[in-house]
């Protein structure tokens, strides 16, 4: 159990340093896919099987691939000769790392989510495993308790498309 | 020593499976080649062995020892990473297919014998790993720097990715009358002969569609197009490299085409196979005999793709972006409405 | 040991094993002797006049973006579809998932009417 957990951090770790390191995009990319993929593992040793699966599904395998057609929409040579990195962005870039590092430190120290005592609600992991399975739980919590956001993620995605079907026809217009 | 030992068995049961399925996907392509060689009279392959039946052995060993070129001006490490990302989720997703049902109670060293991990998310499994397949056609065709590959791998990521929107929508009524994404539950629930084809011939008809596509298999095969596009996104491979992709092609199509047994045609129930009210469980007469009707099943839906890449010519790309979004998509949508009416009792 | 996912992290390590030693053997066995013309980028034997990874269409995008946000909706609505019974959800949940549907779906005209399926357009 800690080996694979081992395994699955620090492949997560390298590959999240490589998104930043390389400095080909679609070496990035591919590296966030990697990440993404540690993550899903992680979440299986968590029991939480159903959100291992969806993070594969919708980050790895649809944000990621909106992602690499964005890269290839653009042209990859013309992304090498863009400046490098301000170096102005920098104090703020290490400003902000600053205050999750914090945050991080934090929450694993502190907080309930950490060495102490753990948040358990009515879904505990004997009570997850009595209704059948994870996602079955799940749809029990969401579409009663969580009513609301449910609705309001529809109304997001309603926006998210409209957005970008009128952000290609202005492009397509402007040719 | 016990972990080793555990380790060893489950090793053992995955060898086992992949073996099946590594025969049946290689021979696969033998009976492809006869079937159509039938259907457009002509003998098909021959000269090795007996009816030609040594072919896949000796197309194996000859790419095995054939050079591998790398083209100039590709990116080294997509260009290898490309067949690894294509391969691998076609191995992966031999890990969920039900070959055959069981008792919970019984088991062979611990372990459940008919499927390699009877997990209860189940074809949720199938569905991340086959999102992950544009990855491989992707770099494949970005990394070789061909104008051909790019666009091949830019078509065919399109197409897997628009089709696996009715794929997943298609399942959602069988999923609602199941009340499981186990997929040993969905096959438990449809009985000797109550099969989902009869329930849902609507999903069932989006689902053979969408499989098909998700496939890049003809008459949907225009990343592969080689009247205009010489082989799609791997032009530039050749050698092992090249038979990695054509191996994981052949490997996801035993294992969707298997998919639509477990979902539509009642998975390994057949003649010979009984129900056991007492236990609880169905009981197969001959022992292993589901197995049997599992492949015969799964195999027929093989031999309906070879069947349409005879029959059918290849659809032109609009046309197969347009039917999915405009035809298949609001079919699969209205399809969950209708199971949901009918099925009001339930509520 | 009887963790279910066991034999899937097992598998996992099989495919990469086996897809990676499968190449390293075969490239230790084939013939490797490169030469400037069989290198070169395959274009039906015309010379290559420019760099094949230039910029795309922008309907890739928009079918991949499509595609993010109906794979979102399926994802909510596998949850609810195994709950779909008299003792967890009901007709509540079924209500709330004809909303949702709903008003995706005005989205999914609207980029009907816009012709965003639309290949030639």
């Amino acid at each position: 159990m800690d080996f694979v957990f081992y395994l699955f951090g620090i492949t997560g770790l390298v590959s999240a340093v490589g998104v930043v390191a390389f400095r080909n995009p679609i070496h990035s990319a591919l590296a966030l896919v990697a990440a993404l993929f540690s993550t899903a593992g992680i979440y299986i040793l968590l029991d939480a099987e159903f959100l291992a699966v969806l993070e594969v599904i919708i980050y790895a395998g649809a944000i990621m691939v909106l992602f690499l057609f964005v890269l290839m929409c653009l042209n990859i040579r013309e992304l090498k000769a863009l400046p490098q990195f301000n170096k102005k962005i920098r104090p703020f870039a290490i400003g902000i790392t600053a205050i999750f590092l914090v945050d991080m430190v934090y929450l694993i120290t502190k907080s309930q989510f950490g060495v102490g005592e753990l948040a358990t609600g009515k879904y505990t992991s004997e009570q997850v495993a009595a209704i059948g399975s994870n996602a079955k739980a799940l749809g029990q919590v969401l579409y009663t308790r969580y009513l609301l956001p449910f609705e309001a993620i529809s109304l997001l995605l309603l926006v998210a498309m409209i957005g970008a079907i009128l952000l290609m026809k202005e492009g397509l217009g402007r040719k | 020593m016990e972990v080793i030992l555990g380790i060893a068995i489950i090793l053992i049961k995955i060898l086992t499976i992949f073996g099946v399925t590594m025969f049946i996907a290689g021979w696969t392509t033998w009976v492809e080649r006869k079937i159509i060689g039938d259907m457009q009279f002509r003998v098909g392959v021959e000269r090795t062995g007996p009816y030609g039946l040594m072919q896949p052995m000796a197309d194996g060993l000859k790419l095995f020892f054939k050079e591998s070129i790398v083209p100039d001006g590709c990116d080294r490490v997509t260009y290898e990473l490309a067949p690894v990302l294509a391969l691998v989720p076609a191995i992966m997703s031999i890990a969920i297919v039900p070959f055959a049902g069981s008792a919970d109670s019984f088991k062979i060293f611990g372990q459940t014998p008919f499927i390699a991990a009877n997990i209860n998310i189940g074809i949720l499994f199938l569905f991340a790993w086959s999102s992950l397949s544009p990855y491989g056609m992707i770099f494949a065709g970005w990394s070789s720097n061909n104008k051909y590959s790019l666009l091949g791998a830019l078509r065919s990521a399109a197409l897997v990715i628009s089709y696996e929107i009715p794929f997943g929508f298609s399942i959602i009524g069988i999923l609602m009358i199941v009340g499981s994404l186990n997929l040993i539950d969905i096959v438990n629930a449809q009985g000797s002969y109550h099969w989902f084809i009869y329930r849902q011939p609507v999903a069932a008809l989006v689902f053979f569609i969408s499989i098909v596509a998700e496939t890049n298999r003809p008459p949907f095969d225009l990343s592969e197009a080689e009247s205009e596009l010489v082989a799609g996104y791997f032009t530039e491979y050749a050698g092992m490299r090249f038979s990695l992709f054509f191996l994981g092609e052949y490997i996801m199509l035993f294992v969707i085409s298997s998919m639509f047994t477990v979902f539509f045609l009642g998975g390994w129930h057949g003649p010979f196979i009984s129900y056991d009210v007492v236990n609880n469980t169905w009981v197969q007469a001959i022992p292993g005999i589901g197995i049997l009707w599992f492949v015969i099943k799964s195999y027929f839906i093989v031999f309906v793709y070879m069947w349409l890449r005879a029959s059918l010519p290849r659809i032109r790309y609009d046309q197969m972006m347009s039917f999915c979004w405009k035809v298949l998509l609001p079919l699969s949508i209205l399809n969950i409405f209708t199971t949901a009416l009918l099925n009001l009792d339930k509520l | 040991m009887d963790h279910p996912y066991l034999p899937i992290l097992i598998l996992m390590f099989f495919a990469f094993i086996f897809t990676v030693v499968t190449i390293i053997m075969s490239d230790l066995a084939r013939p490797s002797k490169p030469n400037a013309e069989k290198n070169s980028t395959y274009e039906c034997g015309a010379p290559i006049f420019t760099d094949a990874r230039g910029m795309v269409s922008v309907k890739y995008y928009i079918i991949a973006m499509l595609f993010l946000l109906f794979d979102v909706e399926a994802a909510f609505l596998y949850p609810w579809a195994i709950n779909y019974d008299k003792e967890t959800l009901g007709l509540f949940g079924f209500v709330e998932i004809v909303i949702f549907i709903a008003i995706l779906l005005v989205g999914y005209f609207y980029a009907w009417r816009k012709e965003a399926f639309e290949w030639e357009s």
